[in-house]
């Protein structure tokens, strides 16, 4: 049976104790905790389950390798997640350099998004959209959207990382941040509502 | 009541602070107009969504090869 811990126990003194000094168990137990985070993570920023498993081993090489440089009045759930962040944009970036994306990347910034109006007395589509076969549609949605943008929103707007964080990780300033997550949710709201047309119908909601 | 986040963002991009008479104009707007509380509510439900897709797994077979490279076993 799984154990609990509470974030707690993963920064108290003792545990990271046990990992400074290599502690085997202990690096399992922090392993089997945060492996899954480090792993969605990866997986919504790459969109590709091998690109996010190489982040998923990298991320936790570079723990046991930096684990003694860790300042314990830090949180080690945040540390990891910092490591794993910078892992999977290392990774997008590598990606791009090989798919020669560069240019196309630029291209995407320059371009108009032109959103439908919903008129307010519809029924929200997005209502509908919780239930779970609609998974798929918000998946293909975010698997469609350019990679500039989507990690910008995962980091924004999912992992609730601070503007102040993403600014550090990405080297981008709050304005371009505050753009391209715009840009991302427009994206990716005009994509759902696509979707949602295609599935029930040109009637099922109103466009102005 | 309209978004705050949304509300600042868009001030931002006009290069107005939050409290300048063009913001306040527009946050006035954005609480009496239906249809930009429609678009608002919209977009923060996309966000609400995908914040709320489960979390994966991690496959058993990548558990096992992250076990074997940092050499623990489950």
């Amino acid at each position: 049976m799984e154990k609990a811990y509470s974030k707690a126990s993963f920064n108290s003194p003792d545990f990271l104790a046990r990992l400074k000094n290599g502690d085997r168990g202990a690096f399992r137990e922090l392993v089997e905790h945060f492996q899954g985070k480090v792993y969605n993570l990866a997986l919504r920023i790459l969109w590709n389950k091998e690109d996010a498993e190489d982040v998923l081993q990298e991320t936790f090489l570079k723990v046991v390798d930096k684990i003694g440089t860790f300042r314990e009045e830090s949180d080690i759930g945040t540390w990891i997640y910092r490591i794993a962040t910078n892992a999977a944009l290392m990774k997008l970036r590598e990606r791009q350099r090989q798919r020669g994306l560069i240019s196309e990347l630029t291209d995407v910034e320059n371009q108009e998004i032109q959103p439908s109006r919903l008129a307010p007395d519809v029924t929200n589509p997005f209502d509908d959209l919780l239930k779970k076969e609609s998974r798929e549609i918000l998946e293909a949605a975010i698997d469609q959207l350019p990679d500039i943008y989507r990690v910008v929103f995962i980091l924004k707007d999912v992992e609730n990382l601070s503007t102040d964080e993403i600014a550090s990780i990405l080297d981008l300033s709050h304005e371009a941040i505050y753009s391209r997550l715009k840009r991302a949710r427009m994206r990716l709201r005009e994509a759902v509502l696509t979707a949602y047309k295609e599935k029930y119908g040109e009637g099922s909601y109103a466009l102005s | 009541m309209p978004c705050p986040e949304i509300l600042e963002q868009i001030c931002a991009e006009l290069k107005e602070n939050i409290d300048s008479p063009i913001c306040q104009d527009l946050k006035k707007h954005l609480e009496g107009c239906p249809e930009c509380r429609a678009y608002v509510d919209s977009l923060k439900k996309t966000v609400y969504l995908y914040r709320h897709l489960p979390e994966e797994a991690v496959p058993e077979d990548v558990q096992d090869r992250l076990y074997k490279v940092l050499k623990i076993k489950s």
